[in-house]
């Protein structure tokens, strides 16, 4: 079971959480877990394509997927990963 | 060569020259430092105060807006006498009566790409304080082609974002964000809200990181990004990296000069939030009054949050807030009349705009939102 912290932005999508448990053993199984059980955040992470949008970062403890194996990368038991959003409030 | 310090100045700066990282010969780097804060808004005004206070030499100040009863919550370089005033003007009052040793410069112009490198190349250091996207791509690029630093900060709601860009020695914003989000999928401050002591902390982070930056100490956020969380007090890091395929700081950049930014990301950089871009498909609060007492009364949509619903609210209507509508078309019948609405007018019309690209033909914009309603049709409902 990995974390994954979902910003201030999106957190309407997931019950109002800062934070959700998932089961995967990649980070696309731990995404599909999320949206099975919040389907609402699914618009907000994948494009018309099915791509995830080129406006949000995906890190596995602290290390960008793009750095890694994409959507391929490999989760493991206590990985934590943080869904970052563009913002744009100054 | 730095330049000297009077003794007045020695007296003024005596607890940073006391730091041994920092001493007499730091001091004068900061006052031979120019640095350029884009936007005097809730970032630019922790910001400018600190940079100024610190002793920074030669303060630049851009921003186009006026001072509004709004902005005072967060934007405490102004004051409730400045409304009215420009910000650049409100801000350069207070900074100079704060150090009256520094020169300041005002741009009191928007930060455009035909204006941009002219302001951005008699500095050392930018500040992106600014509060939407056109304008951070802008800041961004201007930073990698004048080859300085870009001390980036961005802030919604609970959540705070701070890095230094800087192209020569790792990431940019676009290596990070290749492209902006879809219009409208991610809202503004002015739409989505902000606590008000948030800009004062990312902005607190963002003079730190310039002042690190500029004595050539401590370990700046270069190739890392801080996410701040009020409400649980977290700081957490993520380390960026330079994207190989970046478009502006990359080995096969095809971007070499400044582009149209509005464009680029859907939406005008420079636009006041109580005035929306009038487009066809407008109605006003009167004629909707008249409408909803017809025969055939229109099906009203709110693209507004949830709890903006307690603020105001109009009788029957459906509420879909904007950055969740084009998940949920399917809910709506492209056949019935419908009037879209949101605070003032800016939300709606990008609704409207969707809505439209959907199919939807029937469909109008509340002009000036619930709140014109409030005025011209219902008082009893608040202004905000």
């Amino acid at each position: 079971m990995a974390t994954l912290r979902v910003p201030a932005l999106m957190k309407m999508y997931i019950g109002n959480q800062s934070e959700v448990t998932l089961q995967g053993t990649t980070v696309a199984e731990t995404l599909n877990d999320l949206i099975f059980r919040y389907p609402a955040i699914k618009f907000h992470l994948y494009d018309d394509h099915g791509e995830l949008r080129r406006h949000i970062n995906l890190f596995v403890n602290e290390v960008n997927i793009k750095d890694l194996n994409g959507i391929q990368t490999p989760i493991c038991d206590f990985d934590r990963l943080i869904l970052l959003p563009s913002i744009s409030g100054g | 060569m730095n330049p000297e310090l009077s003794h007045e100045e020695i007296q003024r700066y005596s607890r940073h020259i006391l730091i041994p990282d920092v001493g007499l010969e730091g001091q004068r780097k900061l006052k031979a430092a120019s640095i350029l804060v884009i936007g005097s808004g809730g970032l630019g005004s922790p910001v400018s105060l600190y940079l100024a206070a610190a002793g920074i030499g030669h303060l630049g100040l851009v921003d186009y807006d006026r001072v509004d009863e709004t902005n005072l919550q967060r934007q405490i370089v102004h004051g409730s006498s400045n409304i009215g005033d420009f910000k650049v003007d409100s801000a350069r009052s207070r900074l100079t009566d704060l150090n009256p040793n520094i020169q300041i410069d005002t741009y009191n112009t928007p930060f455009t790409s035909e204006n941009a490198l002219g302001i951005a190349k008699n500095y050392d250091i930018l500040i992106d304080g600014t509060d939407n996207f056109p304008t951070r791509y802008l800041s961004n690029d201007v930073a990698v082609m004048l080859g300085i630093p870009n001390v980036y900060g961005s802030i919604f709601r609970f959540d705070g974002q701070a890095s230094v860009f800087y192209a020569k020695k790792g990431p940019c914003y676009r290596c990070l964000f290749p492209e902006p989000p879809p219009p409208g999928m991610v809202p503004s401050c002015g739409v989505g809200g902000v606590l008000g002591v948030l800009p004062g902390i990312i902005g607190t982070i963002q003079a730190t990181e310039a002042l690190k930056l500029v004595l050539g100490i401590g370990d700046p956020l270069i190739g890392r990004l801080l996410l701040f969380n009020a409400l649980d007090m977290s700081f957490d890091f993520v380390t960026l990296k330079k994207n190989p395929k970046c478009r502006v700081c990359g080995p096969n950049a095809d971007i070499k000069e400044l582009i149209d930014y509005d464009e680029f990301c859907g939406v005008p950089g420079h636009q006041h939030e109580d005035e929306p871009n009038l487009a066809n498909g407008q109605i006003t609060a009167v004629e909707l009054e008249k409408a909803l007492a017809g025969k055939n009364p229109p099906l009203l949509l709110d693209v507004r949050e949830p709890h903006e619903l307690e603020i105001s609210a109009l009788t029957g209507a459906v509420n879909i807030p904007l950055g969740g509508l084009a998940g949920r078309l399917a809910e709506l019948d492209p056949g019935r009349e419908m009037v879209v609405f949101c605070k003032t007018g800016i939300r709606s019309q990008r609704a409207l705009d969707l809505l439209a690209a959907a199919g939807f033909k029937r469909v109008k914009n509340l002009k000036g939102g619930i709140n014109s309603w409030a005025e011209d049709v219902d008082p009893r409902l608040p202004v905000y």
